[in-house]
């Protein structure tokens, strides 16, 4: 079933029309088209399939950029149930990055981050390879069966794939938040960025029902009960295997995988160098982010911190929203990974 | 490699697609035991990095489920969205075709896979969107739902202010504006913009009020987008069965209550009878914050595209 969709597809959308880029409604900033890179100008759209290099991922959709010629392809890969998202820059690459997304809450709010930081990768001659956890996102699985294991699991066969599709033996990691702890539990010698990141996952999960705490206060409930503590959330999480977070469903095997992770744990006896970067409206590096930075340099670990300004609320969606293309934040935060990654793999051809 | 989930309900490839200028994504789910209806073109929400999973992963799920109920469906990242190319500089109500061009694009799609039938779902913004949409596909449409629509055409960040200035009076509204943590807040530009147009709607909302034979003759609808009537008007027209769903706790659905009472609205939904119907369900569906809500709209929807699909998927004559 699915080559005859490829089958069509192909034949119905051999699109070597070229169409004038038009602007989208609004002002597209200088921002925007710094991140836009190589697609402006004209855009060919071209979603031929081709045959899969890799015997366990039967087929793909694939997208060239008509610009850079670097290609998109996404598949489930092999019998993992996983989505994965892979760029491969036109020109043979000599490193890739694992990019390790966030959940919940962050997953969706960082998407598009995440896209345009692979996409920039791709263009400084990295291969990446982005996926979504089993049980999250468009992967397969069920929710209820995700812990760290499973995730961590997830990432592995995606840094292979990435490996076996691209023949690399240079692959660094990147995580944002909880993605941190999976991109550290992946990340060996190898570079290593971090958005954002988590420190200890209990953290991440505090975090989670303050905000469903603060949504309640806000809400002020009307039948006169008393809003849940955390305390209450942990219990309705042990008694009935799950608790709603503004409208995510948090389950107990998730949070008890986690409950004594720590990213220190994760990093033990590691020395690849690292970016570690805080998003904050705040300038100053936090306290507990700046120990961590220096324990690691005292332990003979490369390590650069940066400070990025950006009103993030993780688990809130504002009225605020504004592409990311279109947010300066964004753009700073994508060019200092960008640069860090390009500098940190000696062997890549750094295009910019 | 496509895949067939552990139950083999149904099996999901990822696709990229043409729009007018860009590339889109999108993930195409196929029943595993066949399709027993024409595929569903899900168009979500805004404000988000990527519309193909949802809050909770709540389209995927509408999508197994319509997979079990035999009905293919297709979800999609809007361009500048998730996956696709592009650059999407803000949602609007009243901006709707490169939207349109979007999903056009994923019926399109569908088409070209052998689709001649297609059902439209969309959830809050893309509702309007899909219903923006339906008008272009009018001869092949066999049902549209439209989860959490809005009436009013809203503007980045008009939404609440417009709901403050309605249901608040003048006196509780000057309370809520006099409020030292309001004050303290005109100290950023961004605090200051909302407070403008805050106050802005309520003098709107004053006028409007003080001129009684101009809210007599509109009515109700006063609120209510004339695009949003016309698309609506058209289904009508064309005998294409209307779903709206609502939470009873939304503000979109105290818009459309007092909408009906008369006016064009009202003349639509007797003219529909049967065709147009409302569901509700306990709770909020904008922003989809409750588990239970998610789970209740996947079963409302479910059950209209049943009915309309008759168990069999037998194309409307």
């Amino acid at each position: 079933m699915r080559s005859e969709l490829v089958s069509k597809r192909c034949a119905g959308a051999r699109c070597h029309r070229r169409r004038r880029w038009r602007a989208a409604a609004g002002s597209r900033s200088k921002t925007g088209r710094a991140m836009l890179g190589s697609t402006h100008g004209e855009s060919t759209i071209c979603a031929v399939p081709e045959p899969s290099l890799d015997p366990s991922v039967a087929a793909s959709a694939v997208r060239i950029d008509p610009g850079t010629g670097d290609r998109e392809e996404a598949s489930y890969l092999g019998a993992s149930q996983v989505l994965g998202i892979t760029h491969i820059p036109k020109e043979a690459p000599g490193a890739g990055v694992l990019i390790c997304s966030s959940l919940h809450a962050d997953f969706l709010g960082n998407y598009r981050k995440e896209v345009l930081l692979a996409r920039a990768l791709c263009r400084r001659g990295l291969a990446v390879q982005r996926f979504q956890y089993r049980g999250t996102g468009n992967s397969g699985g069920k929710p209820e069966d995700v812990t760290f294991e499973t995730l961590a699991e997830d990432a592995g066969t995606s840094l292979e794939h990435l490996r076996q599709r691209c023949g690399l033996d240079q692959v660094g990691c990147f995580g944002t938040r909880m993605g941190a702890l999976v991109a550290a539990n992946q990340a060996g010698d190898v570079p290593l960025a971090l958005w954002e990141p988590v420190l200890e996952a209990r953290a991440y999960f505090r975090e989670a029902f303050r905000a469903r705490l603060m949504r309640q206060l806000k809400e002020q409930p009307t039948d006169g009960s008393a809003p849940a503590s955390t305390q209450g959330m942990l219990d309705e999480l042990r008694q009935s295997g799950s608790v709603d977070v503004l409208g995510y469903t948090i389950h107990r095997p998730l949070h008890d995988s986690c409950t004594d992770l720590t990213l220190a744990h994760q990093l033990d006896g590691r020395r690849g160098p690292r970016l570690l970067v805080q998003i904050s409206k705040s300038p100053t590096l936090r306290g507990d982010y700046a120990a961590v930075a220096a324990a690691w340099e005292s332990a003979g670990v490369a390590v650069d911190a940066r400070v990025i300004a950006e009103d993030e609320a993780w688990w809130f969606v504002g009225d605020d929203w504004q592409a990311e293309e279109e947010r300066t934040g964004t753009a700073t935060l994508i060019a200092t990974t960008t640069d860090w990654f390009a500098a940190s793999f000696s062997s890549v051809d750094a295009r910019s | 490699m496509s895949d067939v989930h552990q139950r083999q309900v149904c099996v999901e490839a990822p696709v990229y697609f043409p729009s007018v200028t860009e590339s889109l994504f999108g993930i195409h789910v196929q029943p595993a035991s066949g399709a027993l209806g024409p595929p569903v073109l899900i168009a979500s929400g805004g404000l988000t990095g990527t519309s193909t999973v949802g809050r909770n992963q709540m389209f995927v799920r509408l999508s197994h489920q319509l997979a079990e109920d035999g009905l293919p469906s297709m979800r999609l990242d809007y361009h500048g969205i998730g996956e696709s190319t592009g650059l999407l500089s803000e949602f609007r109500l009243d901006a709707e075709q490169p939207f349109v061009d979007d999903l056009l694009g994923a019926a399109r799609w569908l088409e070209a896979q052998g689709a001649r039938r297609l059902f439209l779902v969309g959830k809050c913004f893309g509702s309007r969107m899909a219903l923006a949409t339906s008008g272009e596909l009018l001869d092949r449409l066999d049902g549209v739902v439209l989860i959490g629509a809005p009436l009013r055409n809203f503007g980045k960040g008009e939404r609440t202010v417009t709901r403050l200035a309605t249901e608040l009076s003048l006196v509780d509204y000057l309370k809520r504006a006099l409020k030292p943590e309001v004050l303290r807040g005109l100290g950023q530009a961004r605090n200051r913009r909302t407070y403008t147009r805050a106050a802005l709607a309520k003098l709107r909302h004053v006028a409007q009020r003080a001129r009684p034979s101009t809210a007599a003759r509109e009515g109700a609808n006063r609120w209510t987008s004339p695009a949003f009537l016309d698309r609506l008007e058209a289904l009508v027209d064309h005998k294409i069965p209307v779903v709206l769903v609502y939470g009873v706790d939304d503000d979109f659905y105290q818009d459309f209550q007092r909408a009906r009472q008369q006016g064009r609205l009202r003349d639509l939904l007797e003219r529909g009878g049967t065709g147009i119907s409302v569901t509700t369900t306990p709770g909020q569906v904008a922003g989809f914050v409750q588990v239970e809500v998610q789970d209740a709209i996947i079963e409302a929807t479910c059950a209209a595209l049943r009915q309309w699909s008759g168990g069999t998927g037998r194309a409307r004559p």
